[in-house]
């Protein structure tokens, strides 16, 4: 009988693919490139998603915003904090992606760490800003009038190009807490750590569509993302002056919320209130002659 | 002018012509029309309230901003149903509620998709209340808190 048992095992390599809807499509387009690590050498081919993987996001981010946002906000900061305990059961697997990316063993696990805590932050913000937010307003007439903040929608975001997985979460984790969904463009020379994120999103409570992430070139995404009629707001790493004024441009089209955030503090709630519109309601009071002689 | 007038003049000739042209529109689609016979002063930029029943989600008079005595009347059978003909415009700016059920009213004003929401009122205004929308409506508030926080940073 043939030894059918090789004595070197071959590794299985994973192919990294793109998070739309709760699945892993790979790119329609069939394109892919070539993620390098810090040495210059190739470790993996990425999906270089095509402008209809944007649209098939942005429907997916839709599709999902009436769920997601009719949550309770207590539920919304489960989630969020579930996510934080998967990505905690991964510590390794990211610092490993990290590592790629030229940090030290130190560094990476820093950034891992750091990623982590800022999901518990946000989760912790979830079912708060509201009350910091809000108001009751002391109008002139005989009205009760109080105005509360509301998810703005679908939200883009162009994730920083200048570290693997912080940047990311530091964006996407003040939108998924104010009730909104995304599509988010990430990392382009590393976006395996992007990846291994959205797999552990799939395996956390988080609803397929909420979080969407495409890998490829920005400069070939953000113009339809910017130019899209159903995303809401964008959010932008800072881009070069030249491609954030095309983006403002373009999403005049449907008067886009293009933000830069006005605080550089990551954990600001302010963070929070970027993608939130305010609600004002107006309801009329009776009036009884001589009130206030009750009391 | 009487301080009883609901509906006082355009304030002027380029917005007129716009509601104007709108009017024209709305009859082009089909929809039926009722204005009620009102002398309308010689002197200055006027148009009667104008209703249109008959009408259909993606008619113009709809879908857009027309600013002026206007009123596209659709009909509805459920929640549900008034909700998703409400939001299903690319504006935002306010919209209004009248129901006699408590629960119902903030069931609807949490569901309508606009910056400024009259439940049982419409059309007030206070410089205490933030005035804004959502969606292709515009961007940030005036007025109230909401106006202000711009300008600041809430420190604790």
């Amino acid at each position: 009988m043939a030894n059918t048992q090789s004595t070197s095992r071959l590794s299985v390599l994973k192919t990294y693919k793109l998070y739309i809807g709760g699945q892993f499509p790979r790119t329609e387009s069939g394109r892919y490139y070539v993620v390098k690590n810090s040495a210059g050498k190739s470790i993996a081919n990425a999906c270089l998603s095509s402008r209809k993987d944007l649209r098939d996001a942005v429907s997916a981010a839709r599709a999902a915003f009436g769920g997601w946002s009719g949550r309770t906000a207590y539920n919304r900061g489960q989630i969020l904090y579930r996510m934080a305990e998967v990505m905690e059961s991964r510590r390794t697997e990211f610092t490993d992606e990290l590592l790629h990316t030229g940090s030290t063993l130190r560094e990476a696990k820093k950034e891992v760490d750091a990623c982590i805590d800022t999901l518990i932050h946000y989760a912790g913000w979830c079912d708060k800003y509201q009350q910091l937010f809000s108001a009751v307003n002391p109008v002139a007439s005989s009205h009760f009038n109080f105005s509360v903040p509301e998810p703005t929608g679908v939200v883009g975001i162009i994730a920083s190009q200048t570290n693997a997985l912080m940047g990311l979460i530091q964006t996407m984790a003040p939108a998924l807490a104010g009730g909104n969904t995304c599509v988010i463009v990430a990392n382009s020379e590393n976006p395996l750590a992007s990846i291994t994120l959205a797999e552990a999103l799939a395996t956390s409570d988080l609803p397929g569509g909420v979080v969407n992430i495409l890998t490829g070139k920005v400069a070939e995404l953000l113009p339809w993302m910017s130019g899209h009629y159903d995303v809401n707001a964008l959010v932008l790493d800072p881009l070069s002056d030249a491609m954030l004024k095309s983006t403002e441009q373009e999403a005049t089209t449907n008067l886009k919320r293009v933000i830069r955030s006005k605080t550089a503090d990551p954990l600001s709630p302010y963070r929070i209130l970027d993608l939130q519109e305010i609600k004002t309601t107006w309801h009329p009071i009776e009036n009884i002659a001589g009130s206030g002689a009750a009391y | 002018m009487d301080k009883n007038t609901d509906i006082g003049a355009i304030n002027s000739k380029s917005q007129l012509e716009t509601i104007l042209k709108y009017i024209q529109i709305g009859k082009k689609e089909g929809s039926d029309i009722y204005q009620p016979v009102c002398r309308l002063p010689k002197k200055g930029f006027w148009c009667p309230p104008t209703l249109f029943t008959d009408v259909a989600q993606s008619n113009r008079i709809v879908q857009e901003e027309i600013f002026g005595p206007v009123l596209a009347i659709l009909t509805f059978r459920t929640d549900d149903e008034v909700i998703e003909k409400a939001n299903n415009t690319p504006f935002g700016l306010s919209a209004g509620v009248w129901t006699d059920k408590g629960s119902r009213i903030f069931n609807m004003t949490r569901r309508l998709r606009a910056g400024v929401i009259w439940a049982n009122t419409f059309n007030k205004f206070d410089a205490a209340s933030p005035f804004g929308g959502y969606k292709e409506s515009g961007f940030g508030r005036e007025g109230g808190l909401h106006g202000l926080l711009p300008y600041l940073n809430i420190n604790a």
